[in-house]
């Protein structure tokens, strides 16, 4: 069994010291991993991100994570990611990352994903320059995933991305607003590479659980949907695994 | 901005919620804004006490002639993380 624990939309700002790292003492604990499915920042500043950095720095089990809107903000993201990498964590975009827990191999993909709605109420890459630029934003981002994807050959997959891949976990947003919230493609690809999890955030007002078109889990992490700090998904029989191995 | 509490009151929820989706005092896109008898309701969650005290700061300051009721909390953390076996 892998223990993935999830958490995304932390926001972290100046004023967040101190006030994540009690919340994760015990991870090590009850959890193999840790996904962090972006909006890691208030507003994307590199300083936001050291404050977060420092408060897992006590987290001792691997952490991976994909950036969201708000860390783009201040057009610096590639300074954010540099600033959590330091900081010990795996960034990914487009890309992916592999990690042994008790003799399971496990891979991880992830990306940001962005917007474009769902199948029947989707936007097309036609008309306006800005039109298509933004769909061809999504197009691009759910290629390279499912390509990223579709090179792991681990018995565990699992995908991180910050926009929604399905419109099941956005009950409770305003329908008008789905187009903005996540885009049909990011599930597509994952669908046709295969998975076992996509955890994604961004939307706050959604539901926690839903399931891709072609039968993968989705689970929205979102810290205001899940009301805690992280929550844990148990993958794979209870027979294999640090879990099992009692580590 | 000027006469903002004389605006539509369907403009000025827009308004309300572009300033707290750009203010870096809060900078949160999902807080829900209704305007009606003269008062701001707001409502949604936010990351930190500081933030949500900001909130009525920056509604205050782009319509001082309205009443605001500040109704966001701040999202909860304290619970024990859940866990689930996803099959």
């Amino acid at each position: 069994m892998i223990r993935v624990a999830a958490v995304g939309d932390v926001h972290v700002g100046a004023d967040s010291v101190g006030t994540l790292r009690p919340s994760f003492d015990g991870i090590d604990g009850s959890a193999d991993l840790l996904l962090l499915a972006g909006d890691l920042t208030k507003w994307g500043d590199p300083a936001e991100a050291q404050v977060l950095a420092e408060e897992l720095s006590d987290v001792a089990i691997p952490i991976f994570a994909v950036l969201g809107n708000h860390d783009h903000h201040l057009d610096r993201p590639d300074q954010v990611r540099c600033v959590l990498e330091k900081g010990g964590m795996v960034v990914l975009e487009g890309e992916t990352a592999e990690v042994r827990i008790g003799g399971v191999s496990v891979g991880i993909a992830g990306a940001k994903g962005f917007g474009g709605g769902f199948t029947g109420s989707s936007g097309t890459d036609f008309g306006e320059p800005e039109m298509k630029s933004f769909i061809r934003h999504t197009q691009a981002i759910a290629g390279t995933l499912g390509s990223a994807l579709r090179t792991l050959r681990t018995e565990v997959r699992l995908v991180i991305m910050h926009y929604a891949p399905i419109k099941e976990t956005l009950r409770g947003e305003p329908p008008e607003i789905y187009p903005f919230l996540g885009s049909y493609l990011l599930a597509e690809a994952v669908d046709r590479a295969g998975a076992d999890l996509i955890v994604h955030g961004h939307a706050h007002r959604g539901v926690e659980k839903g399931m891709t078109p072609g039968g993968i889990q989705v689970r929205n992490v979102a810290q205001s949907v899940i009301g805690r700090p992280y929550n844990v998904y148990h993958l794979g029989p209870a027979d294999r695994g640090r879990a099992a191995a009692g580590a | 901005m000027p006469d903002e509490q004389d605006a539509d009151p369907r403009y000025l929820v827009a308004r309300i919620r572009e300033a707290l989706t750009k203010d870096p005092r809060v900078n949160e896109l999902s807080l829900e804004v209704s305007v009606s008898g003269g008062k701001v309701l707001i409502s949604g969650t936010v990351a930190t006490e500081e933030r949500r005290r900001a909130v009525a700061d920056v509604v205050g300051e782009l319509a001082p002639g309205l009443e605001v009721r500040n109704a966001t909390e701040v999202v909860t953390t304290s619970a024990a993380p859940h866990v689930e076996a996803v099959e």
